[in-house]
């Protein structure tokens, strides 16, 4: 979908408060910002169901606010990045170290009827690696090897400095070709 | 032969950057959570049917006048001091309410952090 047709879309949500245009909005979208929750909560699908439709709800109420400067999804990876941000904090306030291992263990297997990833071996061993890194590692690394977008727009996202988000990148691909050596995945 | 970092990161994250999600239910779900416009439309003709009736009595009574009136009276008293007191406690509280919704506001707003 081109950045006029959001714009399009995004005004008249914002201006009739159009549902039908905000549905069209949501099924564009609802794939990459379930997928960058899946990254954080390293594949729960039920967590991360939960987080993307508050996210969407959070864009609805504040659609007025998009200007328009960058594509609507970079405006809604940021509204996501808020809710994963404030839930972290949430839960680290109400059971400090509980989080990572209820986010990272649950449900690997268990729950993906929607996945559409080719292979599940690598999917699980993803989501293993990826519970070696930090909370701002993870999701600078995802944000980047996943989602694509380059320094400066993860800077946007995370309202990071750049060199913290290189640095985070830098740590985190460290850890995590560390971690894939040791168990054999440069063979 | 030996992989180098990014090529291993590469063989790693590359299924994951093919990986779409299907919907199956879940933008019906997100839309069934999004607040109806009926109550919005319905708060809106509240407040207009409020404003309304606000400006039938304000013409009815004669509105103007009974403004005109007091504020002249006021100019022509001699304020005393508690009555000074009173006016400027009054002003704060309102600044002050004024102040907190704002902050308010602007937290929410930051909170959302335009792009």
């Amino acid at each position: 979908m081109g950045r006029l047709n959001d714009i399009s879309l995004a005004t008249q949500v914002a201006v009739f408060h159009n549902r039908r245009a905000f549905d069209q909005l949501v099924r564009e979208y609802q794939s990459p910002v379930r997928r960058f929750f899946l990254s954080q909560t390293m594949g729960n699908e039920a967590l991360s169901d939960d987080l993307a439709q508050d996210t969407f709800l959070k864009a609805y109420t504040h659609i007025a606010q998009y200007r328009g400067t960058s594509s609507f999804l970079t405006w809604l990876t940021r509204i996501a990045y808020n809710v994963w941000y404030d839930y972290t904090r949430k839960m680290k306030n109400e059971k400090s170290e509980e989080i990572n291992e209820n986010v990272g263990t649950t449900n690997v297997e268990a729950a993906h009827s929607s996945f559409q990833i080719p292979n599940s071996s690598l999917r699980q061993d993803l989501y293993t690696a990826l519970k070696q890194l930090k909370d701002e590692e993870r999701t600078c690394i995802t944000l980047q090897l996943i989602d694509g977008y380059d320094i400066a727009e993860i800077a946007r996202i995370t309202q990071m400095k750049e060199g913290t988000v290189k640095s985070h990148l830098s740590r985190g691909k460290e850890k995590l070709a560390n971690y894939l050596r040791q168990n054999g995945y440069d063979r | 032969m030996v992989m180098t970092d990014n090529e291993l990161l590469e063989k790693l994250f590359e299924p994951a950057r093919q990986m779409t999600v299907e919907d199956n239910g879940f933008s019906d779900r997100v839309m069934e959570r999004i607040p109806r416009r009926s109550t919005r439309t319905l708060s809106r003709l509240w407040t207009i049917f409020c404003v309304a009736v606000a400006g039938a009595l304000f013409v009815v009574f004669d509105g103007l006048q009974v403004v005109v009136r007091g504020l002249v009276m006021l100019l022509k008293m001699q304020p005393s001091r508690d009555s000074l007191l009173m006016l400027a406690v009054s002003v704060g509280v309102i600044w002050l309410l004024a102040f907190i919704e704002l902050t308010s506001r602007v937290t929410n707003r930051e909170r959302i952090r335009l792009v």
